[in-house]
């Protein structure tokens, strides 16, 4: 069965000053896949992410997510995004099933359904028995669980997540990649960026990787190894394609 | 989804108690002390010695002396009549302070030099009464004259406990932003309105979601204020419901005018900065700390002040029953939160904005 596309993306730009965080970027994301951007710092990931969920405006370019244009129909288009954003953005001042009633809501969901939607998703992220908890008693790894339960509750059909592991211990993480996996299995699309390349290498179905504002592989994990490996050296681990294909100079310096 | 939103920020405000209860309890503190230290100097300022007035009308006039004896003893002056040959002598011995001689060209006032203000008073209520009697003279005839009694502000100042009571209060509804700055705080510090502008939510309900728990809020806390300054020091409010009203409109208009400077602040403390010194200046030429009366500025220049607008009106509404700046002040506080609230709403919605 041939796979409907969710996004599609042709000759994005965005441009600051004279700087392309972007550059004629064009790509295709179908139904079902985890789709992993990799990229070192600057690269024009978050940009890139941020067009995507209209945070920011394109230069240039298009965007279509589930067939519709974005500069037209951003309205149907958004509620059915859901965005899983780097920073912790939770209210430290409000108990996690409020902070779950809060961005849930934000997507029209009213009455029994919402009160519903709270429940499953606090169930889903492990945090029931912690629903009555202020979010600033949180652990880090709660905290990115509660994250991530306030983008699910509306039951989005593209999730994108910003390195929704960032700072927290191997577990927590583990519990939030099984997760991830178990959304994309019930049927959401997922768009997932790390730094952590095993993280990547172990729930994405295709990578992309991106160096100054450009895609310069796109494909599966053995795909981009055949790219760059030699027939002697079949084996590689993705860091190391990705290390072979950006370099190895430091980027936070250039 | 508005109600979720206000619900939630509501709960978040509230549940920084430490700004409630400083809120509540700076103006208090601000009453009790300014009123304990101005209140003596104020009352000797203001307050009419209790003096007496004689009058004489001459023989062949026709004059509605009740009304006329009404106007003084409303306005706590006594008045009555005094053989025109005495008045020398009674001026003399000071049992009366001035006479006034009614005549058909109209009247003549003899007053010493003592009782400069109470004299001041008794002028303004004979001009004020012969204008008004001529008028009616010319326009109607002699069987229907009606005589409007008015009372005259100069003889009903406040005291410094009213006036203090009331434009504190006025004064920290410009503050009422400090229940704001947590949540603010809170959405740029972790990028939450990132996060919202993903989803369908348009700009006009994140603006009112935070205006209206803001608004809620300080609302509660002036309204404590107002009962605990009338419980504590007796603060006379006169027209309860529209002096709230025009607390509410106050409130509303810091309000705006909050959330358009934080719109433009990139740090929360700028913000909150800007908020400080222009409600710090806007209070000093609108007579928060100094009696706009007695403030060394002229009229025009307090008249920027919509606290000074603010303060006059239910400072008089509180000492008269009415007053002439109750329409200025209303349509000025109107003006800022529309203005304020649409150049929000155009700065939002020009730069990927945040409130």
């Amino acid at each position: 069965m041939k796979q409907q596309t969710i996004v599609k993306i042709d000759g994005l730009s965005k441009k600051y000053g004279k700087q392309f965080a972007v550059d004629q970027l064009s790509l295709e994301i179908k139904e079902g896949e985890i789709f992993g951007l990799l990229g070192p710092n600057g690269a024009g990931k978050s940009t890139t992410m941020n067009m995507i969920c209209s945070i920011v405006k394109p230069t240039f370019g298009t965007i279509e997510i589930f067939g519709l244009d974005s500069k037209t129909k951003m309205k149907e288009i958004k509620n059915q995004i859901g965005y899983v954003p780097q920073d912790l953005a939770i209210y430290e001042d409000l108990k996690a099933w409020e902070n779950v009633e809060l961005f849930t809501a934000l997507y029209n969901v009213k009455g029994s359904n919402l009160k519903e939607a709270i429940n499953s998703s606090l169930e889903f992220v492990g945090l029931s028995e912690k629903r009555n908890t202020f979010a600033k008693h949180f652990s880090g790894g709660m905290k990115r669980r509660l994250n991530i339960a306030c983008a699910i509750g509306h039951n989005p059909k593209l999730l994108i997540f910003d390195e929704p592991t960032v700072g927290i211990d191997p577990q927590s993480r583990n519990y939030i990649l099984n997760k991830i996996q178990k959304i994309n299995s019930l049927g959401a699309t997922v768009i997932y960026t790390s730094h952590y390349m095993e993280e990547i290498e172990a729930i994405c179905t295709r990578i992309a990787i991106m160096d100054e504002g450009r895609i310069i592989a796109i494909g599966t994990k053995q795909e981009l190894v055949e790219m760059v490996s030699s027939a002697s050296n079949k084996d590689m681990s993705l860091e190391e394609v990705f290390l072979l294909l950006t370099g190895k100079s430091l980027r936070d310096q250039q | 989804m508005l109600k979720i939103y206000i619900k939630n920020h509501l709960k978040m405000m509230f549940r920084k108690k430490w700004i409630i209860i400083l809120m509540v309890l700076f103006p208090l503190l601000l009453i009790g002390t300014l009123s304990s230290v101005f209140g003596g100097l104020m009352n000797r300022e203001i307050a009419l010695k209790e003096v007496t007035v004689g009058y004489s009308i001459k023989e062949n006039i026709d004059f509605p002396t009740t009304s006329f004896e009404t106007v003084f003893t409303e306005n706590n002056i006594k008045i009555e009549k005094v053989n025109s040959k005495d008045k020398e002598q009674q001026l003399h011995d000071q049992s009366i302070v001035a006479f006034i001689e009614i005549s058909e060209d109209g009247y003549t006032i003899y007053k010493t030099s003592s009782y400069p203000t109470e004299l001041a008073v008794i002028e303004t209520l004979c001009y004020s009464y012969f204008w008004q009697f001529q008028y009616q003279i010319i326009n109607v005839s002699q069987d229907d004259i009606n005589l409007e009694i008015e009372m005259l502000n100069i003889a009903v100042l406040p005291s410094a406990v009213d006036y203090y009571g009331i434009i504190e209060i006025v004064y920290f509804t410009w503050f009422g932003f400090m229940a704001l700055t947590s949540i603010l705080s809170s959405e740029r510090k972790y990028r939450i309105l990132d996060r919202i502008k993903v989803t369908a939510v348009p700009n006009w309900t994140i603006y009112l979601a935070k205006l209206i728990p803001a608004t809620i809020i300080c609302f509660i806390e002036m309204t404590i204020a107002i009962i605990l300054s009338y419980l504590l020091f007796g603060v006379h409010w006169g027209n309860l419901i529209i002096s709230l009203g025009i607390v509410l409109l106050s409130i509303n208009a810091a309000m705006a005018f909050s959330l358009m400077v934080f719109t433009f602040c990139k740090q929360i403390l700028m913000g909150v900065a800007i908020m400080y010194v222009s409600g710090f200046v806007m209070g000093y030429i609108g007579g928060s700390f100094q009696m706009y009366m007695f403030a060394p500025f002229n009229e025009s220049i307090k008249s920027l002040s919509p606290i000074y607008h603010t303060n006059r009106a239910l400072v008089e509404l509180s000492t008269s029953g009415s007053s002439q700046y109750t329409v200025s002040c209303i349509s000025i506080l109107i003006l800022i939160f529309i203005v304020c609230s649409v150049i929000t709403m155009l700065k939002m919605h020009r730069k990927e904005g945040v409130v």
